[in-house]
């Protein structure tokens, strides 16, 4: 799949040069946000790092905790 | 570095209808707009970008500090793209304790804020974030932050005395050896300096009232490197605690800071006033709404705290902050941009929509990626992909070659 690299080769070590083409319609790129945005008009999406990647669960699949800890715990100041 | 070619397809976007609408009102005069349809990405990239068109201060204010950490780097990251006039992003905490409680604020808190001011009265930022409990703090004027930093460099005139007075009187600890941002050290002529965000400390050499040299040194060997041509000395808090008048300058023992200031006059500078500009400021205002409610709420808890803990000579809550009313009354001297997520204003606002929504997630399924990447560029669309990691990023380069 073409893609562009949206950094310098100097900044984006992590990043490889081979397959790139400048033409391609996909950038490649470091960014801090880990959620991302699609813009329908513009037909445009900016994944987040963690879109892809992250393999945690979706909080509602996440059990809760059985037991409360109480308010007044002795690691906490009164 | 960013290439060029990332700007370009993000313009594509920012030359959509609504954000040419909004950008035209802004500079038609308009003091209030509102656009709508945002979510937080699309926020820090909408802020960036009309940062950079309009080249004028810019503020964008959110409920709460942990919001404000949040949104930083996102807004650092998409203002790298589109950078402002001066260029510079950066958050103003607000003080994590109210003047009347026995705790003082984070160190780390008033090094920020310190650091920022300074840089804000200095016209080095062109984007300031800060939660609504700092937009609402009442401020010096401007000088008085400029006044706290020393720039140094060679043949600079500043007595000896002068300059450890100064460094006592901001907040830096006088030790036997500098080690950590905050300290210094005196050595006969040559006093060792360490600035809050500098990389390495400073060895500056007075001869009589002038630095005859400034070169950094290496805090773990206390090895000189190199000659610096200049350094900036930061503040550590954002008041000047004089020394008492028969302190012994060699003696380590200073006044503990005022972090709140002092207590005779209230500041008299909002927020939007401290930028070295003459133009009008553009205000972000993160959910509206929400923001009104934080307002009340944490002026609701500082009448409480000041009832509760002030003493009987304590400045009220009218000292430290900034009514609502009175903050209104600030922000109509500014550009207002409500950026929203949904559209809830009601009255006159005009309001431009720029749909988004969340993008999808994969949890780690590659190929379902990859197959949504190749569908919306069938259909025409532009893809970013982003890592954050180096492993990952070449993982992902991996992958795209194989599919």
């Amino acid at each position: 799949m073409p893609y562009v690299l949206g950094e310098s080769e100097d900044a984006a070590a992590g990043f490889t040069a081979e397959g790139a083409h400048e033409s391609a319609a996909m950038l490649l790129i470091r960014a801090p946000f880990p959620e991302g945005v699609t813009f329908p008009d513009a037909r445009l999406t900016l994944f987040g790092h963690a879109d892809l990647f992250d393999v945690t669960h979706p909080p509602s699949s996440v059990p809760a905790a059985r037991f409360a800890l109480p308010v007044s715990s002795a690691i906490l100041p009164s | 570095m960013i290439l060029p070619a990332v700007r370009e397809r993000l313009e594509a976007v920012l030359r959509h209808a609504a954000m040419e609408g909004a950008l035209a009102a802004l500079r038609s005069g308009a003091s209030h707009i509102s656009i709508t349809g945002l979510h937080d990405v699309a926020k820090a990239l909408v802020a960036s970008y009309l940062t950079r068109e309009l080249r004028r201060p810019a503020f964008f204010v959110t409920d709460s500090n942990r919001r404000a950490e949040a949104l930083a780097e996102t807004l650092r990251f998409f203002s790298g793209i589109f950078p402002g006039a001066a260029g510079g992003v950066a958050t103003l905490p607000a003080f994590d304790r109210l003047p009347w409680e026995s705790q003082s604020p984070h160190a780390d808190i008033l090094e920020r804020r310190a650091a920022t001011l300074f840089r804000v009265a200095d016209g080095q930022i062109s984007l300031v974030i800060a939660p609504i409990a700092a937009a609402l703090w009442r401020y010096q004027d401007p000088a008085a932050y400029l006044y706290l930093t020393r720039t140094l460099a060679k043949d600079t005139e500043i007595p000896h005395e002068d300059l450890i007075t100064h460094l006592g009187s901001v907040g830096y600890t006088r030790t036997e050896m500098v080690e950590l941002p905050g300290q210094f050290a005196v050595r006969g002529g040559i006093i060792d300096v360490f600035s809050p965000e500098a990389a390495r400390p400073v060895r500056i050499e007075l001869l009589g009232d002038s630095v005859e040299s400034v070169r950094e040194f290496d805090a773990r060997t206390q090895r000189s490197i190199a000659p610096v041509v200049r350094t900036t000395l930061l503040s550590l808090t954002e008041w000047s605690v004089p020394a008492p008048e028969k302190a012994n300058l060699n003696d380590a023992a200073w006044e503990t800071p005022s972090f709140f200031g002092p207590p005779g006059e209230p500041g008299p500078s909002t927020l939007f006033e401290l930028a070295e500009s003459s133009l009008r400021p553009i205000v972000f205002l993160d959910e509206p709404q929400t923001l009104r409610e934080a307002a009340a709420k944490h002026l609701a808890a500082a009448t409480e705290n000041y009832e509760r803990h002030g003493r009987a000579n304590s400045p009220a809550a009218a000292h430290y902050f900034w009514s609502e009313e009175e903050f209104a009354a600030a922000l109509e001297k500014t550009s207002q941009i409500h950026i929203e997520q949904l559209a809830l204003g009601i009255g006159s606002t005009p309001q431009f929509e720029l749909s988004s929504r969340p993008s999808a997630r994969f949890h780690g399924n590659v190929v379902a990626c990859m197959g949504d990447v190749k569908s919306q560029l069938a259909s025409g669309g532009t893809v970013f992909l982003t890592g954050r990691k180096h492993r990952r990023d070449r993982t992902l380069c991996r992958h795209l070659s194989r599919v």
